[in-house]
């Protein structure tokens, strides 16, 4: 980071301001209802008074690397924060807010449920010309950031009404497995969609903060910090996004 | 007798239910699987995942996973559809006679 620059601390919004007790009613309102979902991973869809509806999942679901033979988490809270975070810095907005609470007894991430749809409901031949270009761009940086090894179809929404994408499933196989994956940088390289100046300054402004994120961060999450301020750096040398392959 | 394996997919409305979309088939006695739609929804959702695979979220391998490799696609379709507002179920067997 240069010395002798300094960024201002953006204003705080009165959309931050609600997002600020959002998050709080996410994370500690009452509860009133829970109901499982049908499928393999432990999921529950949550209401919450005076929040509406949050997708949990807990923490503990394990599975086993077999030709590794040890138990690695799926479901990680600080890896969904860590993304959450990313993007809250970066003032991008795609990430529905989450939290880690309990629920029930357990501990995990319940994230806020959107209305928006899966980008596969679309038909994937033309999702892009749903969104624009801005929130597609913004969306590329994420993911490039992020080095995301998995984002496909099914795991980014699509707001047709804003004509924003939403990004979900920031957990062990976005970050850590060795694969690298995602539709979105592809699409935007193959659009040559050039970087704006705000989308610079996100960036910027990410890395002014970085190091703050990365202070007392265990657990993997120092090397990946360390390893999105490197990808920042070079991103602001680029004037439009490299596409991400294994 | 015949040994089938199943997995569904399911699919959050906008009033935050379930409904199933797809079920995939596999006969044990060939390694077949076929797609069974439950809902015109389904058509995208399934298309995307047999024309562009699944990564090897289990074992880990390199390359990506087709219908036509049986059992391993099957059982790592419930780390692919996990988002929540598409899901799917761990693989489940029923013997037919």
């Amino acid at each position: 980071m240069s010395e002798g620059i300094h960024f201002e601390e953006p204003e705080v919004s009165k959309s931050e301001k609600g997002s600020e007790s959002d998050l709080e009613l996410l994370e500690r309102g009452e509860i009133i209802d829970v109901e499982t979902l049908e499928g393999g991973l432990p999921t529950d869809v949550v209401e919450i008074k005076g929040f509406g509806k949050a997708l949990f999942r807990e923490d503990d679901e394990e599975f086993i690397l077999e030709r590794r033979n040890r138990k690695e988490l799926l479901v990680r809270s600080d890896l969904e924060l860590l993304a959450f975070k990313i993007d809250k810095v970066l003032g991008f907005n795609l990430i529905p807010a989450i939290v880690q609470r309990e629920v029930k007894g357990r501990m995990g991430t319940a994230q806020k449920l959107l209305n928006g749809q899966i980008a596969s409901a679309f038909g994937g031949g033309d999702w892009e010309k749903l969104i624009n270009e801005d929130s597609l761009l913004k969306a590329a940086v994420f993911d490039f950031l992020i080095d995301a090894r998995d984002r496909h179809f099914e795991n980014f929404l699509i707001d047709v009404a804003n004509k924003k994408i939403h990004l979900v499933d920031h957990d062990r196989f976005m970050f850590l497995v060795t694969e690298k994956y995602s539709f979105i940088t592809d699409k935007v390289k193959e659009m040559n969609l050039e970087f704006s100046e705000s989308i610079r300054a996100s960036i910027r402004r990410l890395l002014s903060e970085i190091d703050n994120l990365t202070h007392g961060a265990k657990g993997g999450i120092k090397e990946i910090l360390s390893e999105i301020k490197e990808r920042a750096e070079y991103l602001l040398t680029m004037r439009t996004i490299p596409s991400i392959k294994s | 007798m015949t040994l089938l394996y199943f997995v569904d997919i399911f699919q959050l409305d906008s009033d935050a239910k379930q409904k199933k979309i797809a079920t995939f088939k596999m006969d044990e006695s060939d390694g077949k699987v076929e797609i069974e739609p439950e809902d015109a929804d389904c058509n995208s959702v399934v298309e995307n995942v047999v024309n562009d695979g699944i990564f090897d979220y289990k074992y880990a391998r390199p390359g990506k996973l087709f219908p036509s490799d049986g059992l391993s696609f099957l059982e790592n379709l419930k780390y692919y559809f996990r988002s929540g507002y598409l899901l799917a179920t761990d693989v489940y067997k029923k013997v037919v006679e």
